[in-house]
């Protein structure tokens, strides 16, 4: 090159010198010379330059497509990173790259299929199932062809395909079960099967399974099994009435054979007929006509009988010469009316039917509501006792169907109207109008409503009263003691039980200290768990005792007197209303020691005082007062603790639980309300009046 | 002395009186324990060594004893005289008497006047220092509507529970007439009157089962604070037995409150949350009165038959000293809710 350059270059050089050029034109020449190789070069350069970006561009655009693929493929593009500028030369690399795309094109336009495959029998089964809409062509989502994404596909397309096969079977097995009433039934089950899609009459494996065909079929086969059990029951009525006249009749046993299928499945139920044809219109209306065959010959045979004693009576007649009377042949007549009117009065229960049985049931929610009305008035409903959780469960059920009541009547009401418009006729029921009995309860509930409104306020006000009382008193009665108290009363107060004790203790006063030592039997210590079986009658004879005991220790009263304090005691034990430390149980008996001692001690206000500081030996002469004292608001009362206190329960160990206090507001008292007449004692007072006593004892 | 108490109960007090306990106060300075007795004693007794100090008997049953200083103190006696009592020396002065028994007791540090409450319907103040003779000692008489069965002090404030369901309230700089009458909010005879340790208030049991919580102040706010609680009740297959509340005792620390029972059980409360604290078990019968010592680490405990059934056969009258721990008498936080309810 450089040669021949070079070797040009001298051959024009010997050329200008022949020619003679000058030197300007030579230097001028040169330098044209120069630019135009300059420029040749420079275009061979642009040339490869956009040659080598095209190649750049081509493997970019090359790895593009292939990243693209991948990742729509879901795979992670390796290659390329192999493949990278590692391998240097640009050609070699798009080399590479070339058959790596192809690959996965390959691979792309596979999976791509696969999707369409999928995604067409998606399509399909769902058109099949939802049949709203014709199956549009499948859109493929090209950026997602990943495995994941043709995963989930399949597992729709399992999941419909199940569907589908679910649905068959469920359209197979109505239609088995519509082959079966229909074949019973005598109708063709084609016709039926058609009428709700054409599909499924053909034998062939498309059946068409969307919801519209199910629910058709559905009902369909409620509304076939609906006749079914309708002519089941007309048959089995006539089976009845066959096996009546039979019976009636002697039918031969061949007559009978004919319909023996019939009488068979007398108490059959719905699934248990099967056989062909056996409900069909003709093979029913073929039963009717020998029922009404029957019918007709024993209202025949009737006559016949009938006419036979006519006959043998007017023959009778004749012979005695007397004239027969007709009453035989009203007898015909009726015989004739009588069948009349009992086939009418079959079809009017049937016309009635309906009605009667919302009827019944308003009925019955009507019972329901007394006897719920029953249980509320009932103040021990929630004692624990037998059966009362029944009840319990009874009675909200009660409550709502009581609380449709109304709802329950006024749909009644508006059935029966209507019922009466289509026939033209009142309801009757029992001989009265059913809508007026109707009306009468709604009026007689309005009425209730109102009392129990009333009662309601009532006992609010009531309600009211009781708290502005515990404020005062801080007590309020509880149902639980009026209960007890009852009980208690009950215990000791009975009849005939307190009459031996009374006469008990009377018997204890004539003997006093017979057989007991005088401190055991001076108070009751019913913390003797022994003697405490049965803690209400020893308390209470302890405590006519101990009068007794008392009046001689203190002052040697005369026997009458202690009676006297026995019957004073029952007095108030009959007056005496509440009496708080005690017991409900053992009530009366410690109210009839609290008597005493009060009463004691009102026999002794007097002379207490004189007694205590004089330490002289005054007996009691005063005579008892009647002792108003025992109704005192202020009474000291005697702690009746001890029955309970025999059975001493596990004393609880000390705990720290946080216990509420049971607490009431109390009224603020400024001003002192005068004090009645009556005395009250402390414990100490009595305590100290007793050991004065004593000491007197012992001075005298 | 042999039997020693379950420990649970606390610790026995050797050498008990032998009737029943009317009352037993500690001191305000040391744990020195007085107790009074129908047994006609005063004792006392060092309840930190369980050693009995000494034992003045009486002519009469002993109704209420208070401390003095610690060596001496009052008592009340059913033979009507109020007496001053010298341990050290075994000497009781008569500070005068009553027309009927006296039934409290109690010295003012304030005033230095010993104060009591009688069943002749009078309250009485003495000056302890003047000499002996009841001329000298008296300062002043002042009747009442009906038979005083309690009596208490704070400060300056006297509260007394008499018969019929009277409260008077006095202030002890001006005893002429009560600063307030009122009567009981509590339906039933009175057992027992404390005043709080603020000197707020008062609370007062009944026979009832009942405790009522009082305050002095008359205002409507303060009235509207005041509430009863129902308390010593057993409840046993729908039968409510309930127990006359002897003894109240405030924590000198915390204002919380100890009631104690016929049924045996001395209960803690806390007034302010309205809430129980504790339940100690029971003790073997009435719990007849209460105290905590001047630090509240001690709880004096007197069971012992109170005569509310009469005359009858009972267990031994006996004195426990417990240890109290706070969380016992220590009042919660309101804002803690109760796991228990």
């Amino acid at each position: 090159m450089e040669s021949t350059c070079g070797s040009l270059l001298n051959e024009l050089q010997i050329i200008w010198d022949d020619v003679g050029e000058s030197d300007a034109e030579k230097d001028r020449m040169l330098l044209e010379l120069e630019k135009e190789c300059l420029e040749v070069y420079r275009r061979k350069v642009d040339q490869a330059n956009r040659n080598r970006a095209q190649l750049r561009q081509a493997i970019a655009d090359a790895e593009a497509e292939l990243a693209m693929i991948c990742s729509s493929m879901g795979e992670r593009p390796i290659h390329i990173v192999q493949t990278n500028k590692s391998s240097g030369k640009l050609r070699a690399q798009l080399a590479g790259i070339l058959p790596q795309i192809e690959e996965m094109r390959k691979r792309k336009y596979d999976r791509r299929n696969q999707f369409i495959k999928i995604l067409e029998d998606i399509e399909r089964i769902k058109y099949e199932i939802h049949g709203s809409r014709a199956p549009n062509s499948v859109v493929i989502d090209d950026t997602d062809l990943s495995l994941r994404k043709l995963e989930d596909s399949q597992k729709e397309l399992q999941a419909l395909e199940k569907e589908k096969h679910e649905r068959l079977n469920k359209v197979l097995e109505h239609l088995n079960h519509m082959s079966s009433c229909c074949s019973v039934l005598g109708i063709d089950v084609k016709q039926i099967v058609s009428e709700v899609h054409p599909s499924l009459g053909g034998s062939d494996g498309t059946k068409n399974i969307n919801d519209d065909t199910i629910e058709q079929l559905e009902r369909t086969t409620e509304k076939l099994r609906k006749l079914k059990i309708q002519r089941m029951q007309q048959l089995q009525d006539l089976a009845t009435s066959l096996l009546e006249l039979w019976n009636l009749m002697d039918t031969p046993a061949e007559e009978q054979q004919v319909f023996q299928k019939v009488t068979c499945n007398i108490a059959a139920s719905e699934d248990e007929i099967n056989e062909p044809n056996l409900l069909s219109a003709n093979f029913i209306d073929s039963v009717k006509g020998e029922v009404s065959r029957l019918e007709d010959l024993k209202v025949s045979k009737m006559k016949e009988l009938v006419l036979k004693k006519k006959a043998e009576l007017e023959d009778l007649c004749r012979k005695i010469h007397i004239t027969p009377d007709a009453s035989l042949e009203s007898a015909i007549d009726a015989i004739e009316s009588g069948a009349l009117r009992i086939s009418e009065v079959k079809e009017e229960a049937l016309r009635r039917k309906e009605v009667l049985e919302k009827v019944e049931k308003w009925m019955a929610a009507c019972e329901e509501e007394s006897w719920l009305e029953e249980y509320n008035r009932d103040d021990n409903r929630y004692n624990a006792g037998r059966g009362a959780h029944l009840a319990l469960k009874r009675a909200e059920k009660a409550r709502t169907l009581v609380s449709k009541l109304p709802v329950m009547a006024d749909a009644l009401a508006s059935k029966t109207a209507a019922w009466e418009n289509e026939h033209g006729v009142y309801f009757i029921y029992d001989g009265v109008c059913l809508r007026s009995m109707i009306e009468s309860y709604k009026v007689l509930r309005q009425e209730k409503e109102q009392e129990q409104k009333r009662l309601r306020e009532q006992k609010k006000l009531q309600g009211q009263l009781l708290t502005e009382q515990e404020a005062l008193y801080g007590s309020k009665p509880s149902p639980m003691k009026n209960q007890g108290m009852k009980k208690g009363r009950r215990m000791s107060c009975g009849g005939a039980s307190n009459k031996r004790l009374s006469l008990g203790g009377a018997s204890i006063q004539q003997t006093p200290r017979a057989s007991m030592t005088p401190l055991a039997k001076a108070t009751p210590n019913t913390r003797d768990a022994r003697r405490n079986e049965n803690a209400n009658l020893d308390m209470e004879r302890f405590a006519a005792h101990s009068t007794g005991r008392r009046g001689l220790d203190l002052a040697g009263f005369p026997m009458k007197q202690h009676s006297f304090n026995l019957q004073n005691a029952r007095e108030i034990e009959s007056t005496m209303k509440r009496k708080p430390f005690s017991p409900i149980s053992s009530t009366d008996s410690s109210k009839s020691n609290i008597a005493n001692v009060l009463e004691e001690m009102s026999k002794k206000q007097d002379v207490f005082p004189e007694q205590f500081t004089s330490k002289s030996v005054t007996p009691f002469t005063t005579p008892s007062k009647p002792t108003s004292a025992a109704e005192a608001e202020n009474r000291t009362p005697q702690v009746a603790a001890a029955a309970a206190a025999s059975t001493l329960p596990l004393s609880p160990s000390p705990s720290t639980a946080f216990i509420p206090m049971q607490t009431a507001m109390t009224p603020f008292r400024s001003t002192l309300k005068p004090i009645d007449n009556e005395i009250e004692y402390s414990f100490e007072e009595r305590r100290a009046a007793f050991i004065l006593s004593k000491g007197n004892m012992m001075q005298v | 002395m042999t039997a020693a108490a379950p420990p649970n109960l606390g610790r026995e007090l050797f050498s008990p009186p032998s009737d029943g306990i009317s009352n037993l106060r500690f001191s305000n300075h040391s744990d020195l324990l007085l107790v009074s007795s129908w047994d006609k004693s005063a004792r006392l007794y060092d309840a930190s060594t369980n050693v009995l100090k000494g034992e003045l008997i009486h002519k009469a049953p002993v109704l209420d004893c208070c401390f003095h200083d610690d060596s001496s103190g009052f008592s009340a006696c059913a033979d009507n005289k109020v007496r001053r009592l010298v341990f050290n020396n075994n000497r009781e002065d008569v500070l005068g008497s009553h027309d009927a028994p006296v039934r409290c007791v109690e010295y003012s540090y304030a005033t230095g006047q010993v104060i009591t409450g009688s069943w002749d319907k009078t309250l009485k103040c003495w000056d302890p220092r003047g000499a002996s003779g009841q001329e000298r000692s008296l300062v002043g008489t002042y009747a009442q509507p009906e038979r005083v069965y309690s009596m208490s002090l704070s400060g300056n404030r006297l509260v007394v529970a008499t018969a019929g369901r009277h409260v008077n309230i006095y202030d002890i700089r001006n005893m002429s007439q009560p600063e307030q009458r009122r009567e009981s909010s509590l339906k039933y005879q009175t057992r027992c009157v404390r005043c709080y340790p603020n000197g707020l208030g008062y609370a007062l049991s009944s026979v009832e089962g009942r405790v009522a919580m009082e305050f002095f102040d008359l205002s409507e706010a303060g009235q509207s604070k005041k509430y009863a609680f129902k308390c010593h009740r057993k409840s046993e297959s729908g039968k409510d037995i309930v127990y006359p509340v002897n003894a109240i005792a405030f924590h000198p620390i915390y204002g919380t409150f100890a009631t104690g029972g016929c049924d045996g059980y001395v209960n803690v409360w806390d007034g302010n949350n309205k809430k129980r604290l504790y339940q100690y078990s029971k003790y073997p019968t009435s719990i007849a009165a209460l105290s905590f010592s001047r630090d509240g680490k001690l709880l004096a405990v007197a069971s012992s038959y109170t005569y509310e059934e009469g005359q009858k056969s009972h267990e031994p009258d006996a004195i426990f000293v417990r240890n109290v721990n706070e969380i016992e008498v220590k009042p919660k936080p309101k804002v803690v809710p109760n796991p228990a309810t």
